[in-house]
C-alpha cells in the first residue's frame, strides 16, 4: 500500500499530537486509578513499555471502541505488571506505526479467540513449566491438563458446549489479578459468587441435570457464614470441594474424604466405627447423608434422637440397638446441656446485676468444652465414649453450680439487706414524722 | 480538764454559731417546700464526698488500669457495687436537686439584697458541679464516657483566639488519652472539691448570718414562722432518711453500669448523648445552623449560653424591681422561660 | 465510784419505774434512738466490709502473670486464665516463650500444647496450630490470637495488644 504526501503529513503531525497526548494520557491512567498509581510508583519498566507500545497507545488513545476501556482495564492486570502485553497473546507487531502493518497476520496477528479456544489460548503459555518458572517458579501448570478432566473441560472438548466456564469465565479478562488479590474474582471469599455467576442462573443452565440453588443454600450454610460473613479464609468455598480447574461433581466415595481434608478426626472415628462397612455396603456417601451438602446447618442435639429432627431414625427402627445407642448418646449430651443452661441462667442474671462471676463463667466455659468435644464423639456410635466426656462436664458444671450458688446467696443477702435497711429507714422516717408532729402540739409557729 | 465540750466551746466559737442557729427562724408559707432544697444539696454533698472517699481505696486513675479498677469494684470489693451505684445515683440526684434549687430561688427572687452574694456563690456552686459531672464522667474510661468526654471537649475549640488553647489544655492534648484522665481525676479529686468546700462554707454563712428569705408573694398574706433548731432541722433530717431511701432504692434496683472499655481507635459509636444535664445545651448547639451571620454556629451557641450564664449570676444588680420590694413579673417571666428551655431541649435531645 | 455510780444508775430507773409511767413521747424517744442506732449500724457494717481487703487482687484483661517461669520447661505449655478465658503460655523446643489465646477458633474448646511434636493442638476436633498459632490442619478457620510475653524477675507476663 502506497502513502500519499498529504497522508504522510497526517501521519507525521499525527505522531507528533500522538506523542503529546500520550504523556496526557499516561498521567491520565497513572494517576487517576489506585492500581495504576501503584505501579506506576513501582514499575517503570510499564512506564517505557507504554510509549513505545503501539497496540496500547493507539487502542487508549486513537481508536475509541470497546478496547479503549478494555486496555485500560488491561493495565491494572498482573500480566502488564510482569511485561506482558497485548502481542504476547494476541500476536501482531507492536512497533508498527501503522495499524494494517500492526494486526497483520504475517505478524503473527491473531485477533479475538473463539470462547472454545481460550483454555489452550491461555495454556500457551500457562502449560510451559519453562516459561512460567521465569515469572513465579511456585505458579503451577496443570490447569490446562485439569481442565480437560473437569466437568467444564469434558463438556466443552467433548460436546463443543461453549457455554461452560472457560478460562476468562472465573478469572476475567484483560485485567486479570492474582487470585490472593482480594478484588479477583477467584479470590477465596468471592469464588461463590463468581461461580454462582452461571450456577444460579436458572436461565443459563436450562437443560441441564443440574440445580440452580447451591449458592443459595451454601450462603446460609455454616460454611457460607463462616466465609461470606465472618470473613474466615479458612472456610471452604465451592473450590474448597469441588476443586477449581478439575471441578466436578464428587463421586459418593470421595464426599467423606473431601470433608476429612478439615474434620479428620470425625471422619477417623466415623472410619473406625461399624457404620463405615454399612455404609459402603450401601455404596453411600458417609457425612452428607446426615449433614447435606451445600446447605450444611449447624448440627442440633435433635440429630440423634430428637423425633422428626433425628436423622439416626431414617434408618434405625425404634426397637433396634441402633436406636438405643442413639437414645443413650443423645441423652447424655442432652443432660449436660440441660445442666449448663440453667447454671448459666443463674449465673448471667447474677453478672447482670454486677455480681463477681468470673469463676463461674470460667469453668462453665470448661463445661461447654466438654459438650462440644461429647457431641464430636457421637461418631464413634458407642455411648461410653460419649458419656466419658459428658461426666467430667457434669463435674465442670457441679462445680460452677457451687460458685453460681454462692452468688445466689450473695444476692439474697444483697436483696435482704436492701429489705431490712429500706424498712428501718421509712420506720425511723415515721417516727420522725410522729416526733415533729407530737412538736407541733408545743406550737412550734411564731406569729 | 472539765466538760470536753465546754473545754471546746470555750477555745472555738461554738456558741455564735449555735446562737445563730438559735435564733435562725424558717419562714412558714405556700413556698416552704422549697427550703428543703439546698439542705437536700448538702445532703448529698455529703453523701458524695464519703461515697468518693471510699472509691478512692480501690480506684486507680491510669489509662491501663482505670476500666480495670473499676471493675473490681463493682464485681470483687464488698459492696463495692453499692458505693460506686450510690456515688453514681447522688451525683445525678444532686444535680437534679441544684437544678430546682436554683430555679426556685429564682423565681421566688431569694437573690434580693442583701442575698446577692449567697446567689452568685450559688451559682459558682452550680457551675463548680457540673464540671464535677462531667470530670467524674470520664474516669471508668469506658466507652461511653471516652466519647462523651470527646465531644465535650471539642465544644470549646469553636471559641475564636483561645478556643484549642482551651480544648488542649482540657484533653492534656491534640486528643482524649491516658493525659486526659489523670487531669480528670486532679480535677475531680483535688480541683473541684477544694473550690466546692470553700464556696459551699461561704454559701452557707452567708445563709446563717442573713436567715431565710421570705418570698415578697407571701410577705403580705401571714408572717409566720418556726424556729430552725429544732422544728426544721428535724424536718431537714426526715427529708433526708427520705432521700437515702431512695438512693438505696436507685442502686439496688439499678446499679451503675460500666459497658465496655474505651478504645480510642474504635469509631464514635452512634447516638453518643452526654450525661442528662448538659443535654439541653448539647441539643441546642445541634439544631443550630453551620453559621449565623457568617459567624460560627457552634460559637453563636456558646455564646448566648455564656452571656445567658452571665445574666443569671447578675441577675441580683439586673431585677431592681424587686431589689426594691416590688413584684417583679418580667424576671418572673424570664425565669419560667429559661425553665421551659431546659425542660424542652432536654426531651428533645432525648427523643430526638 | 463504780459503785456509785451503778447505785445511782438503779436509783434513776426505779425513779422512773416506779413514779412516772411511761409516756407516749418516751416510747417515741427510745425508739427514735433504737432506729438511729441501727441506721448507723446499717450504714457503717457496709463501710466497714468495703473498706475490708477484698477476696483476691484485682483481675486484669490486659495483663496477667501467666505463669512462674520455673513452670514451663521447654517443649511444654500450661493454660492459664486470662480474664473470662484461657490462655497457653508455651515455651517451644529450642526455648522461646509464647502465648496464645487458649480458645480454638473452630468451636472455641481450649487448646493444648503437644510436647515433642510441637505442635498446638484442639483435641475436640483435632484442630491443629502451628508454634506461631497458625493454622496446620483441622477445622479451625482462623490462627490463634497472639500475645506478647515477658519475663519479670520469675514471672512470665503475658499483655494482650
Ligand atoms: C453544692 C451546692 C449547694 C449547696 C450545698 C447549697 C446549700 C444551701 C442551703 C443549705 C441553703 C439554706 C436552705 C435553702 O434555702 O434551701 C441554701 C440557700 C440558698 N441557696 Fe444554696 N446550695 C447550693 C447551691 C446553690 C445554687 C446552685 C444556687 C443558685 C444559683 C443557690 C442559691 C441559694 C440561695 C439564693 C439561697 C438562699 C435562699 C433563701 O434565703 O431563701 N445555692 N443553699
Ligand atoms: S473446637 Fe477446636 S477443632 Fe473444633
Amino acid at each position: 500500500m502506497k502513502q500519499t504526501i498529504l497522508e504522510k503529513t497526517r501521519m507525521n503531525k499525527s505522531h507528533k499530537v500522538r506523542n503529546q497526548s500520550l504523556s496526557i494520557v499516561c498521567a491520565l491512567v497513572l494517576f487517576t486509578t489506585s492500581a495504576t498509581l501503584s505501579y506506576a510508583e513501582s514499575d517503570t519498566e510499564i512506564g517505557a513499555h507504554l510509549k513505545d507500545n503501539t497496540c496500547i497507545s493507539c487502542h487508549l488513545n486513537e481508536v475509541d471502541d470497546d478496547n479503549t476501556e478494555l486496555t485500560e482495564h488491561f493495565l491494572d492486570g498482573i500480566h502488564a505488571r510482569r511485561g506482558i502485553f497485548c502481542a504476547d497473546c494476541h500476536g501482531g507487531d507492536p512497533t508498527a506505526e501503522d495499524e494494517d502493518d500492526a494486526m497483520d497476520e504475517s505478524a503473527g496477528f491473531v485477533g479475538i479467540p473463539e470462547r472454545e479456544d481460550i483454555p489452550e489460548f491461555c495454556a500457551k503459555c500457562h502449560a510451559d513449566p519453562n516459561y512460567i518458572r521465569g515469572f513465579n517458579p511456585n505458579l503451577p501448570t496443570d490447569q490446562f491438563a485439569k481442565y480437560k478432566i473437569s466437568g467444564h473441560g469434558k463438556l466443552l472438548f467433548k460436546n463443543h458446549d461453549s457455554k461452560v466456564a472457560v478460562c476468562t469465565s472465573c478469572h476475567g479478562v484483560h485485567g486479570i489479578l492474582p487470585p490472593d488479590d482480594p478484588k479477583s474474582p477467584v479470590y477465596i471469599s468471592n469464588i461463590p459468587e463468581t461461580c454462582s455467576n452461571c450456577h444460579s442462573d436458572s436461565t443459563y443452565m436450562a437443560g441441564r441435570d443440574l440445580p440452580t440453588d447451591q449458592f443459595d443454600k451454601y450462603q446460609h450454610s455454616v460454611h457460607g457464614i463462616a466465609l461470606l460473613e465472618n470473613g474466615d479464609r479458612g472456610a471452604p468455598a465451592c473450590t474448597g470441594c469441588h476443586g477449581s480447574h478439575d471441578a466436578r461433581r464428587p463421586e459418593p466415595s470421595g464426599v467423606a474424604n473431601t470433608c476429612a481434608q478439615c474434620h479428620n478426626f470425625i471422619r477417623e472415628m466415623f472410619v473406625a466405627s461399624p457404620h463405615k462397612a454399612a455404609f459402603d455396603d450401601e455404596d453411600i456417601s458417609e457425612c452428607e447423608v446426615c449433614h447435606g451438602n451445600h446447605n450444611i446447618q449447624k448440627v442440633t442435639d435433635d440429630m440423634l434422637a430428637g423425633g422428626d429432627e433425628s436423622v439416626c431414625a431414617e434408618c434405625h427402627d425404634s426397637d433396634s440397638k441402633g436406636w438405643a445407642v442413639a437414645q443413650e448418646m443423645s441423652a447424655h449430651i442432652i443432660t449436660l446441656r440441660n445442666k449448663i443452661d440453667s447454671i448459666s441462667h443463674i449465673v448471667d442474671s447474677a453478672r447482670k446485676i454486677g455480681m463477681d462471676a468470673e469463676d463461674a463463667i470460667y469453668t462453665l466455659k470448661e463445661a461447654k468444652n466438654e459438650l462440644v468435644k461429647s457431641r464430636a464423639l457421637v461418631h464413634t456410635f458407642v455411648a461410653d465414649d460419649v458419656s466419658a466426656v459428658t461426666d467430667v462436664g457434669l463435674e465442670k458444671v457441679k462445680e460452677a453450680g457451687v460458685s453460681g450458688q454462692e452468688l445466689l446467696e450473695n444476692f439474697d443477702f444483697r436483696k435482704r439487706g436492701f429489705l431490712v435497711s429500706l424498712s428501718v429507714i421509712l420506720l425511723l422516717s415515721i417516727l420522725l414524722t410522729m416526733k415533729i408532729r407530737a412538736m407541733n402540739g408545743s406550737s412550734n409557729v411564731s406569729e | 480538764m472539765g466538760n470536753p465540750i465546754d473545754f471546746i466551746a470555750e477555745r472555738l466559737p461554738l456558741d455564735d454559731v449555735m446562737d445563730a442557729l438559735k435564733h435562725k427562724q424558717v419562714p412558714v408559707h405556700k413556698r416552704t417546700i422549697f427550703y428543703y432544697l439546698g439542705g437536700i444539696c448538702l445532703y448529698l454533698l455529703i453523701v458524695q464526698v464519703i461515697t468518693g472517699i471510699l472509691l478512692l481505696f480501690y480506684y486507680q486513675p491510669t489509662e491501663a488500669l482505670a476500666y480495670e479498677s473499676v471493675k473490681f469494684i463493682m464485681t470483687k470489693v464488698n459492696f463495692g457495687w453499692l458505693v460506686r451505684s450510690i456515688h453514681a445515683w447522688s451525683a445525678n440526684l444532686l444535680i437534679f436537686s441544684l437544678f430546682i434549687h436554683l430555679f426556685s430561688t429564682f423565681l421566688l427572687k431569694a437573690y434580693r439584697p442583701p442575698r446577692e452574694l449567697t446567689w452568685m456563690t450559688g451559682m459558682a456552686l452550680f457551675g463548680i458541679c457540673l464540671g464535677l459531672g462531667f470530670t467524674g464522667y470520664l474516669l471508668p474510661w469506658n466507652e461511653l464516657a471516652y466519647f462523651a468526654t470527646k465531644i465535650g471537649t471539642e465544644m470549646p475549640a469553636s471559641i475564636p483566639v483561645v478556643g484549642d488553647l482551651i480544648k488542649e489544655f482540657l484533653r492534656g492534648g491534640p486528643s482524649v488519652t491516658g493525659v486526659t484522665l489523670t487531669r480528670f481525676f486532679a480535677f475531680h479529686i483535688w480541683i473541684l472539691p477544694l473550690a466546692l468546700a470553700g464556696v459551699v462554707g461561704i454559701h452557707l454563712l452567708l445563709v446563717q448570718k442573713l436567715g431565710m428569705s421570705r418570698p415578697l408573694s407571701q410577705e403580705s398574706k401571714n408572717n409566720r414562722s418556726m424556729p430552725f433548731l429544732p422544728h426544721f432541722a428535724l424536718r431537714d433530717l426526715n427529708v433526708w432518711l427520705v432521700v437515702l431511701a431512695v438512693l438505696l432504692g436507685l442502686s439496688y434496683y439499678f446499679p451503675a453500669h460500666l459497658g465496655n472499655p474505651a478504645d480510642p481507635l474504635s469509631p464514635t459509636p452512634i447516638g453518643i448523648l452526654p450525661e442528662w444535664y448538659f443535654l439541653f445545651m448539647f441539643q441546642s448547639l445541634k439544631l443550630l445552623p453551620a453559621h449565623i451571620l457568617g459567624i460560627e454556629g457552634e460559637l453563636v451557641g456558646m455564646m448566648f449560653f455564656g452571656l445567658a450564664a452571665l445574666f443569671v449570676l447578675l441577675v441580683p444588680f439586673i431585677d431592681k424591681k424587686s431589689a426594691n420590694g416590688l413584684k417583679s413579673p418580667l424576671f418572673t417571666a424570664i425565669g419560667w422561660v429559661m425553665i421551659a428551655f431546659v425542660i424542652g431541649m432536654t426531651i428533645w435531645g432525648r427523643l430526638g | 465510784m463504780a459503785e456509785m455510780q451503778h447505785k445511782s444508775g438503779s436509783t434513776d430507773r426505779g425513779k422512773k419505774q416506779s413514779i412516772k409511767q411511761p409516756t407516749k413521747r418516751d416510747f417515741l424517744t427510745t425508739s427514735l434512738v433504737g432506729f438511729s442506732t441501727a441506721l448507723a449500724g446499717f450504714i457503717l457494717y457496709p463501710l466497714a466490709r468495703f473498706l475490708k481487703q477484698p477476696p483476691s487482687a484485682g483481675g486484669n484483661i490486659k495483663r496477667t502473670i501467666a505463669a512462674k517461669i520455673d513452670e514451663v520447661p521447654v517443649d511444654s505449655g500450661k493454660i492459664f486464665r486470662f480474664g473470662n478465658e484461657p490462655g497457653i503460655v508455651l515455651r517451644t523446643p529450642s526455648g522461646e516463650l509464647k502465648a496464645f489465646t487458649a480458645v480454638c477458633t473452630h468451636l472455641s474448646c481450649t487448646v493444648q500444647y503437644v510436647p515433642e511434636e510441637a505442635y498446638i493442638l484442639c483435641a475436640c476436633h483435632n484442630g491443629k496450630y502451628d508454634l506461631n498459632g497458625q493454622v496446620i490442619s483441622g477445622p479451625p478457620p482462623r490462627p490463634l490470637e497472639e500475645f506478647k510475653v515477658d519475663v519479670q524477675a520469675d514471672d512470665i507476663v503475658v499483655t494482650r495488644a
